[in-house]
């Protein structure tokens, strides 16, 4: 956890709104809105884990922070140096320039789901991570083969490996190669985009401690989206999960797993299959899918799944408010 | 008991330029009615490559079976002709895969493929075999049976395309049911209810069920039995409650450590070092030995697969040392 609750991050109201339909023999056009009104806040040194299902925004929002998306509404204050030797002060990332934004990006870095599709095949890992460096004029031509060296340990790889190509490596270690990738330029920020869903457990789990022994190192902040509620329970300080663009409830990691209040989320951790057969749980199984969010429910976005549903969910819209000790959610009914 | 599947040192091999990979490298099992075997491994473990060797899915060349027997009640699913197998899939023998986009056709109605299904082996007329279909996506919880049934599969939902996929499954009461990762693409509340139809399906239709997946809770909640496999081997076998109560091969004992759980500590997670041993060369001992922790000298000679204690196969002639290890 962050010492003296340095703030980092703070985003307001992020929305972002994408158009569907429409094209040339159809006119009507219709607006997803895949992130509605998102608020969040992120410290020094702190992970926040942000929970979801398929579509319910919480990639965006990642894209969104780093500007590789261009939110429709909303803030973000990242509290950074932009050059070596200055003070730390807030920067309004949606409103930066190209340059500004460029050299705030070294300061947010991503990881992404998929370390196969998000690394040059044709270049060798030592290029790669050479990149990095020299788009941000950080290491003169005699130091990058030593500084990329020193990352290949950090991430647990052998120095040897910076003449070898992506293709050489299995999907574990091209996924350190992706993290040394985002810490070559020494970033406050790592944004991860379901960063170990594709690996498998054994591997899952090196990456997960790697991510860890990173952060007390270098004093990182994590973003941490992912879908595995097992994997966020690991690594992050806080949790938010969100359901159709918006953030239905947010606390401390072991607020929301020791008494998750709204019920989208009861559902979701009574889903978590645990391998453990003596296990007899009472398990809420929600009824059909997710709905289409063109045509959002009127109320609460989630009244048609809900277990405990009544006449208000379906015309008035939940805020998101404290319920005690910080713990928010979204619901009328807890 | 009434075995209905016997498989019997099965080996299935692929030539590939590099050599020859022992996919499926002398693999036993059987599978009673009513009963639910999972397979559990990591990604090339092998676990896939049985389930295609049992269905006669195995591409060929560059595949082959290189040996063992399948026996599906009293036949042997190796020695029948490739008509004969045919006859078998879809009507006793029936599959579902972890994309369920990739084996519905997209140009026609889900509907109308199930109720093709019922037709080409239950010998059905039209009007029937569509009444059937749409008897089974209600039975598989499609709300709306009569409309789904005119929908195309790109006009469902993920979690919907494999109910669909497995009304067609079970469209002849198949007496032994093949889920390859049926929930892996799904998100976790969708999985809770696919993996909630199975569980009631195979109650009601007495199936066995073989589900292969790399996930240790879904095989917690859903198996009686269960086989791990590693490096193409099964390298330990027991009952779920054993199994997850008494792990014995270091493998196993290591998969179960490292799954983030949601009840206990959240310090480091123990890890298994390394990675899988190249299919092509395996260590001529132990496959796992080069990652075990627990690897002596005697573990570079083959190990076989001893009984422990009762029903509770593994693969590690160091299992008595390592049990006590863990009491002291």
């Amino acid at each position: 956890m962050a010492e003296a609750n340095e703030m980092l991050l703070q985003v307001r109201g992020l929305k972002k709104h994408f158009p569907v339909g429409g094209g040339l023999m159809r006119r009507h056009r219709a607006v997803i809105e895949a992130v509605d009104g998102v608020d969040l806040t992120l410290e020094r040194g702190e992970t926040l884990g942000l929970v979801g299902e398929s579509g319910c925004g919480k990639t965006t929002i990642g894209r969104a922070i780093l500007r590789l998306v261009d939110p429709s509404a909303g803030t973000a204050t990242f509290h950074t140096a932009l050059e070596e030797g200055e003070g730390r002060r807030p920067h309004a990332v949606f409103d930066m320039k190209k340059g500004d934004l460029r050299r705030l990006r070294r300061q947010m870095q991503i990881v992404f789901q998929d370390p196969y599709g998000s690394l040059n095949p044709r270049m060798t890992v030592g290029a790669l991570l050479r990149e990095p460096l020299t788009v941000h004029g950080l290491s003169t031509r005699a130091e990058t083969g030593e500084h990329v060296a020193e990352l290949l340990e950090t991430v647990g790889l052998n120095p040897a490996h910076a003449r070898r190509y992506p293709h050489e490596f299995s999907g574990g270690q091209r996924q350190r190669i992706g993290i040394a990738r985002a810490l070559a330029v020494r970033p406050e920020l790592i944004i991860a985009d379901e960063p170990v869903s594709a690996l498998d457990v054994s591997i899952q789990a090196q990456i997960i401690n790697l991510l860890k022994v990173l952060q007390d190192r270098f004093r990182l902040s994590y973003l941490f989206i992912s879908h595995d509620l097992r994997v966020v329970r690991h690594i992050s300080d806080r949790v938010a999960v969100m359901y159709l663009g918006k953030i239905v409830e947010t606390a401390t990691r072991d607020q929301l797993y020791a008494k998750p209040l709204h019920p989208y989320t009861r559902a979701l951790l009574s889903a978590v299959p645990l391998p453990d057969p003596t296990i007899g749980r009472e398990r809420i199984i929600l009824k059909g899918d997710v709905p289409n969010p063109a045509n959002l429910p009127p109320g609460c976005p989630f009244h048609p799944r809900c277990p405990l549903a009544e006449a208000r969910c379906k015309t008035e819209i939940p805020v998101l408010e404290d319920k005690g000790n910080g713990h928010l959610a979204a619901c009328h009914l807890v | 008991m009434n075995t209905i599947l016997r498989v019997n040192d099965l080996k299935t091999y692929f030539d590939t330029d590099g050599g020859v990979v022992r996919a499926v490298d002398g693999v036993s099992f059987e599978l009673e009615a009513g009963k639910t075997l999972g397979i559990v491994g990591e990604s090339g473990c092998g676990k896939s490559m049985t389930a295609y060797s049992i269905l006669g899915l195995v591409p060929q060349p560059p595949g082959r079976i290189a040996g063992g027997e399948i026996y599906f009640e009293d036949r042997d699913l190796l020695q029948l002709s490739p008509r004969q197998i045919r006859s078998i899939r879809g009507n006793d023998i029936a599959m579902i895969f972890q994309e369920p986009m990739t084996s519905l056709n997209p140009v026609f109605t889900v509907g109308e493929q199930i109720a093709e299904a019922v037709r080409l082996h239950r010998g059905a007329d039209r009007k029937d075999a569509w009444r059937r279909a749409v008897e089974l996506l209600d039975l598989v919880d499609i709300p709306l049976p009569e409309e789904r049934a005119g929908s195309y599969p790109h006009e469902l939902s993920g979690g919907m395309r494999q109910r669909a996929m497995i009304a067609m499954a079970i469209s002849c009461d198949p007496k032994l049911l093949i889920a390859d990762e049926p929930t892996t693409a799904l998100d976790v509340t969708i999985q809770a209810q696919i993996l909630d139809v199975l569980r009631r399906l195979q109650e009601e239709l007495g199936m066995g069920l073989m589900l292969i997946t790399h996930d240790l809770g879904i095989v917690a909640e859903m198996a009686h039995e269960v086989l791990v496999m590693y490096a193409g081997q099964v390298v330990e076998q027991a009952d779920v409650k054993t199994l997850f109560a008494n792990p014995r091969h270091p493998y196993t004992r290591g998969l179960l450590a490292s799954v983030p759980t949601m009840n206990t500590g959240t310090e480091e997670l123990s890890t298994i070092e390394g990675t899988v041993p190249d299919p092509v060369r395996f260590p001529p001992g132990c496959r796992f030995a080069p990652r075990c922790e627990f690897a002596v000298e005697a573990c570079g000679r083959p190990q076989a697969l001893e009984d422990a204690e009762g029903r509770h196969l593994v693969r590690c002639g160091e299992w008595q040392r390592l049990a006590q290890l863990e009491t002291v």
